[in-house]
């Protein structure tokens, strides 16, 4: 039996695909392949796939990984260039290996936030936004299964650049803190700052960039 | 494909991914290089419309056209609505992402009346006017087609033309002559006089009618030499005819989510109350190996994991032992399931039980549709007391412990002892459960009685017949749930209110056009769907229009009446159905047509005799 671990992109219009709808369509494409999957032996058998870090619908993503199990030893060049011939439009296989880290090593996430607004410019959007993070604490309504809770992100976020693309939008490239136990959403971060505005932002783009693990490395 | 202005709602909405198109198998061409651009408009939610089996085939159709680009448009639930009309974008199509107006033909399938007010509103949402008689010229021509069209006259007022029957050949037909008109720049008459010289084609335009002062059709006069009557198109041979090899495989969770494959059209039953039993007649089988190289390419072509084999009575199918054999033999090592809907109780075999439960398990469910046996012979459902219960031994004894019965109540000559019988029956079913040594053990029976509300259909046996009143209904499901006993039986009835009004629109003429409207324009659509259906706002809509409900739903007509649908052939006779409803009042059954030709007259369709 072989694990196999596929990253993937999630881009244009399968950003509105949800993870239920991806698991499934992930499968009728592994048994598009023909390849030997490996089904769980149980009373139901199904393809035993998992998702370590799923993306949240309307996020791009140029980071997605999936794991499976195959019962034959297929070349990974060979399982990448048919799982591409077989995917839907957005989807794309970039990498396939063996899993070498658990996916209990991710930590962090790295985001590409792009925002702009028909109200200012962007030279405007990209101060304000600059002098937003600039604070000491960001507080938060993070909604659990408890309950709502108040959260300071601040701590969980890591500023990597703001940049005005001077098309009238602004970029921000940020880390956050991710896991099984606990991560945070960027659109915390987002919705906190547009509804600190007296005017409305457009949230153009949100890209889930890399997979990043507790000692800073990337998630393999 | 990208639209920002679209992606702005998506990120808005529920199951976004149900509005983006692009998923796999879909097609999309050039548009710069096709002559047609056909929308195929299915009248609900995108999760209704793409388990429909029609779309599938007509998509492939008409895309296999080299210059035509057929795409997909569904009714958009109302949060996608609200945000269209708010942002003022218009009804567009899953393939280009471009709006209606850019379209042709826009083609609506009409499968079930509670859908007509949708279709008003989704050319609305398209800014397309909604009256044929407001779009004058030959851009945008509206026609329709589907099971409904066996009677479309309520839909008169907005559709140009209906397509009568099978449409595989006449849609190719009506986009051929359009291809022509447009080049020729026609006038909008003259392509529908034209296409009106096809077969199965209905130009309502084309016919005058007139009525009687009790409010009965005096005459239906058809001008331009439009025939008279109008005959269904008819697929002679489904083993030449085009069937899809591959399959849109939509990310949403749909309502009938896997493969497909069309044992036969037409049923040999002649159960008097079903519309779907006589429309689609005759009968017509495909080969095992068609419907086996079907089944495999479109698994190819797809990877869904699940196969079910449709028809009308999926166990009537004559080479069914020889098709799940031949299936079986890679199904099984594919890990795909098959699954048979449409069961008959009378040839339900321990063997097929067996093929079945090879697979997987799930619930049973047969159609008794009526508690007694009288009432059973009136309405032609040829199945004993003994058959239910040995099918349902069978089904114990194979390890099921849960049977769905489907039941009808205000059938035509019943009375209370009718619905004590469905009670009844459902006891003796469960007791039958307990007295089997064989039972599986440690387990309970669940009896689920479902009971729908019988509604007379045009083209049946029972098309003269009144339907109860929403009153009388309702007392007979308040009898029934009385007359239950155990907590075994579960009882489930619907609104008898929605029974009504597909009654009345079924059996309609051209006036209820303006109840329709009047209806929609006041805030119905999804009316099939019990948390959008507004009753009183269609009991307003009739007050308005000077229509009397009653005058369509609970009249007995006279045999000699000229019905609204008199003029449209499905192939089975008026003679015939009058022969029908006299037998059913004498409850003397027909046999099945491959014991004996019953002579309903369809067979002209195909120029002989259906069997041998």
């Amino acid at each position: 039996m072989d694990n196999i671990r596929v990253f993937y992109n999630k881009v244009g219009r399968s950003k509105y695909i949800s993870h239920l709808d991806i698991n499934r369509c992930m499968q009728r494409a592994l048994k598009r392949t023909h390849f030997d999957i490996w089904y769980t032996q149980g009373f139901n058998p199904h393809m035993y796939i998992t998702f370590p870090m799923p993306t949240s619908l309307g996020f791009q993503s140029i980071c997605e990984c999936m794991d499976f199990r195959l019962n034959e030893s297929v070349p990974f060049e060979e399982i990448k260039n048919k799982l591409n011939s077989v995917l839907p439009e957005g989807i794309e296989v970039t990498s396939v290996s063996n899993p070498i880290l658990k996916p209990e090593k991710i930590s962090k996430i790295e985001y590409g936030i792009v925002l702009s607004s028909e109200e200012v410019d962007s030279a405007k959007l990209d101060a304000d936004f600059k002098s937003f993070f600039s604070k000491d604490t960001i507080i938060v309504d993070k909604k659990t299964k408890k309950g709502v809770t108040e959260l300071d992100i601040k701590p969980h976020i890591k500023l990597m650049s703001t940049s005005d693309l001077n098309n009238g939008k602004i970029k921000i490239r940020a880390i956050f803190t991710a896991g099984i136990m606990f991560s945070v959403n960027p659109l915390l971060l987002v919705n906190a700052f547009t509804s600190s505005l007296p005017y409305n932002v457009v949230i153009d783009d949100i890209v889930k960039k890399r997979l990043i693990t507790d000692t800073e490395e990337d998630f393999r | 494909m990208t639209n920002p202005k679209l992606e702005q709602l998506f990120s808005q909405v529920q199951r976004p991914a149900r509005y983006t198109g692009g998923e796999l198998n879909s097609i999309v061409k050039d548009k710069n290089n096709v002559n047609l651009r056909f929308a195929f408009c299915f009248p609900d939610t995108y999760e209704v419309g793409m388990s429909h089996l029609g779309l599938k085939i007509l998509y492939g159709v008409l895309n296999n056209e080299l210059d035509i680009w057929c795409e997909r448009v569904f009714a958009p639930d109302v949060d996608m609505e609200n945000l269209m009309r708010k942002n003022d974008v218009s009804l567009y199509a899953l393939e280009s992402l471009d709006p209606l107006v850019n379209f042709d033909i826009i083609g609506f399938t009409l499968q079930y009346e509670m859908s007509f007010t949708n279709v008003l509103n989704m050319l609305d949402l398209a800014h397309i006017p909604v009256r044929a008689s407001e779009r004058k010229g030959l851009e945008h021509l509206v026609v329709a087609g589907g099971p409904c069209t066996c009677n479309p006259e309520p839909m008169c007022e907005f559709i140009d033309l209906f397509m009568l029957g099978e449409g595989e050949e006449h849609i190719i037909e009506i986009c051929n002559l359009y291809k022509i008109a447009k080049k020729e720049s026609w006038s909008k008459e003259k392509y529908l006089i034209e296409a009106s010289k096809i077969k199965g084609i209905y130009v309502p335009s084309l016919y005058e009618i007139s009525y009687n002062e009790d409010n009965t059709i005096k005459s239906i006069s058809p001008i331009q030499n439009a025939p008279n009557p109008i005959t269904k198109s008819i697929i002679r041979d489904l083993n030449s005819v085009y069937y899809p090899d591959k399959f849109i495989v939509p990310y949403v969770d749909i309502v009938f989510d896997r493969v497909m494959i069309e044992l036969m059209r037409g049923c040999i039953r002649g159960c008097r109350f079903c519309q779907a039993g006589f429309i689609y007649r005759p009968l017509r089988e495909k080969s095992p190996e068609t419907l086996n190289k079907n089944a495999y390419e479109l698994c190819e072509s797809t990877g869904y994991e699940e196969i079910s084999l449709s028809s009308l009575s999926t166990s009537d199918y004559s080479k069914l032992d020889s098709l799940l054999g031949e299936m079986l033999e890679w199904s099984e090592k594919n890990k795909v399931n098959l699954s048979l809907p449409s069961l008959r109780i009378d040839n339900f075999s321990p063997e097929l039980l067996e093929k079945i439960s090879k697979i997987r398990k799930s619930g049973l469910t047969f159609a008794v549709e009526a508690g007694t046996q009288r009432l059973r012979n009136v309405i032609n459902k040829n199945i004993t007391e003994e058959e239910i219960f040995s099918t349902c031994k069978t089904a114990f004894e194979g390890g099921y412990t849960s049977v769905k019965l489907y039941f009808m109540m205000g059938l035509p000559t019943e009375t209370t002892e009718d619905i004590e019988g469905i009670a009844n029956l459902a006891q003796k079913i469960v007791d039958l459960f307990y007295s089997l040594p064989t039972k599986p053990k440690g387990k309970g029976v669940n009896v689920t009685v479902s009971v729908s509300c019988f509604v007379p259909k045009p083209h049946t046996p029972f098309q003269f017949e009144a339907q109860d009143t929403i009153e009388k209904l309702k007392e007979k499901q308040h009898h029934l749930i009385n007359s239950i006993k155990t907590k075994k039986v579960t009882v489930k009835y619907h609104d008898a209110r929605t029974s009504i009004l597909e009654g009345i629109i079924a059996r309609g003429d051209r006036r209820l056009s303006e109840v329709i409207y009047t209806a929609w324009k006041n805030g119905c659509k999804f009316d099939a769907w019990d948390e959008h259906f507004k009753y009183e706002t269609w009991n307003d809509a009739f007050k308005k229009c000077c229509i009397d409900p009653a005058f369509y739903a609970n009249r007995k007509r006279n045999f000699d009446e000229i019905n609204p649908w008199d003029h449209i052939d499905f192939g089975v006779s008026k003679d015939f159905l009058i022969k029908e409803d006299k037998k059913a009042y004498e409850a003397i059954t027909t046999p099945h047509c491959r014991k004996q030709c019953a002579g309903c007259s369809a067979n002209k369709l195909i120029g002989g005799p259906c069997f041998g």
